[in-house]
């Protein structure tokens, strides 16, 4: 299996047991994880999120499953520099971590570096319930109706949500094909076969958002998932490949 | 799969999830997992945060009927609104526990449980031996009027010290939900809630001891994967998980 949505460094609301690459490594291989897209949970605070990035490739390099993510916050005056000088697929973004709107002029003009460079974008939606945020520390998530809008100016953009409740997942990939999103967040009974009814296996990417989740979690959802096993295969595999590593 | 898996804490809705509507396919998705009982807490969505006398009945008919349907498999809970008179509160819980076997009583949102007009039917689930659920939450963006928080609980259990009270939603509790209910001996708590946060599991146990900690999924409106990948991925002993899937429940509801 791909994981698109795996982080890795400090937190300042949990400890995370998988606090090193190698424990990281080796609980996502335990739970049947082969590769994983890997961003650091620091850059959603930390005021320069190129110095996370700088130390999470630093981190991963001798491990070949964990692929760093870059964190890019449009804001800032290095967003170009860092999707010009990384080896990354793809970049990952924190709306609302970072302070801005998707209808900001910053990040229009990223989002036409990333459509010249071919790259997929990824966005945040949220890192926690907004509920149990710490109350002084409330984070709004990104608006569904922000992405759509987002997704049909730049159709040919391959925007990835991460963390998306499951009616903002059908809302959001029934509105653009170019719209998909990680399974870590959506749930109701028989989640999977539920969402299938509205939205196609392509749209849909296994993503665990370890190590905020028990991983084990997202991996039950897909190994009792009431599907086929070529959209198992879809989801939990080649939509990631088409994706980000071709 | 270990022998036993009860989930303490679903609910069967009659309104917006129709397709749902069926039982026997909650039952077969249920067994899927290995899971032998379901604890129906009622439809408690349905009619809002101050359901009326009528309202309750209703909905405590289907858990009758539902539970007479499937004895082997269903466990019946009495849901109340304690802002109801509380003469009805008490008639209700003889019909539910007393005649037709369920195992505890169920509050939502309707009254806070620090309130004193709790007393009676407290005292009341105290003397027939069955146990209290009542909704809790740390929500840092408000809460209901009436809804009760892990120090309400607190409150509750102090006053209460016989009673058998289950607090849910371990994971929207949070750190500071297990240590309000920690020296309350009679509180246990359930793994529903939100999403399936890493190392609450294991705080839990840590602070509260695994005998007090229960299995819980929020079916309908959760999936029985991701609430029991939460129990299977915790860094805890088999010996412990084991009770929280179903051991704790089945001693606590008094369950074959």
């Amino acid at each position: 299996m791909i994981d698109v949505n795996v982080s890795f460094g400090n937190w300042p609301f949990q400890y995370f047991s998988q606090d090193t690459p190698a424990k990281l490594s080796k609980h996502l291989k335990k739970n049947g994880i082969d590769r994983a897209l890997v961003s650091s949970s620091e850059a959603a605070f930390f005021p320069d999120p190129d110095v996370c990035n700088k130390k999470l490739e630093a981190s991963l390099k001798n491990f070949k499953d964990l692929i760093p993510v870059p964190a890019v916050n449009p804001l800032l005056e290095n967003w170009e520099n860092i999707i010009d000088e990384s080896n990354s697929k793809t970049v990952k973004i924190f709306p609302g971590y970072h302070n801005y709107s998707l209808s900001s002029e910053c990040v229009e003009k990223m989002i036409e570096k990333l459509l010249k460079n071919k790259m997929p974008l990824m966005i945040q939606m949220r890192i926690e319930d907004e509920r149990s945020h710490h109350p002084l520390c409330r984070i709004p998530p990104v608006p569904a109706d922000d992405v759509i809008k987002l997704s049909l100016k730049y159709p040919n953009l391959p925007i990835i949500c991460l963390c998306a409740y499951f009616a903002e997942t059908v809302k959001l990939l029934k509105a653009s094909p170019n719209i998909y999103a990680d399974i870590s967040f959506a749930e109701t009974t028989n989640f999977l076969a539920r969402l299938l009814r509205d939205v196609p296996a392509e749209q849909l990417l296994f993503g665990s958002h370890t190590p905020f989740l028990y991983t084990k979690a997202a991996v039950m959802k897909i190994e009792y998932a009431e599907a086929g096993t070529d959209i198992v295969e879809k989801i939990t595999k080649t939509n990631a490949e088409k994706l980000f590593l071709n | 799969m270990p022998e036993m898996i009860i989930d303490s804490h679903t609910h069967y809705p009659f309104g917006e999830f129709k397709e749902m509507k069926n039982i026997v396919e909650i039952i077969r998705l249920a067994r899927k997992f290995g899971i032998s009982k379901l604890c129906l807490l009622g439809d408690v969505f349905h009619y809002g945060s101050y359901p009326n006398e009528e309202q309750i009945k209703e909905t405590n008919d289907l858990t009758i009927e539902l539970t007479r349907k499937h004895p082997d498999f269903l466990v019946g809970f009495c849901y109340l609104n304690a802002s109801n008179d509380t003469d009805f509160c008490l008639r209700e819980i003889e019909r539910c526990v007393v005649q037709n076997g369920f195992k505890g009583v169920k509050f939502e949102i309707s009254l806070n449980c620090r309130s004193r007009k709790m007393d009676a039917i407290m005292k009341k689930v105290t003397e027939l031996g069955c146990v209290a659920f009542h909704h809790t939450w740390y929500k840092s963006t408000g809460k209901h009027e009436e809804e009760s928080d892990p120090s309400d609980i607190a409150d509750l259990a102090a006053r209460f010290p016989d009673a058998k009270i289950v607090m849910p939603h371990l994971a929207g509790c949070g750190m500071r939900g297990v240590l309000d209910i920690m020296k309350h001996k009679n509180v246990y708590i359930d793994t529903s809630g939100a999403q399936p946060v890493s190392g609450i599991i294991e705080y839990a146990v840590e602070k509260l001891g695994a005998d007090r900690i229960l299995y819980g999924s929020d079916v309908v409106g959760r999936d029985f994967s991701a609430q029991l990948g939460r129990i299977y991925g915790a860094g805890i002993s088999e010996k412990d998980r084991k009770k929280i899937l179903g051991l704790n429940a089945q001693k606590l509801f008094k369950l074959n």
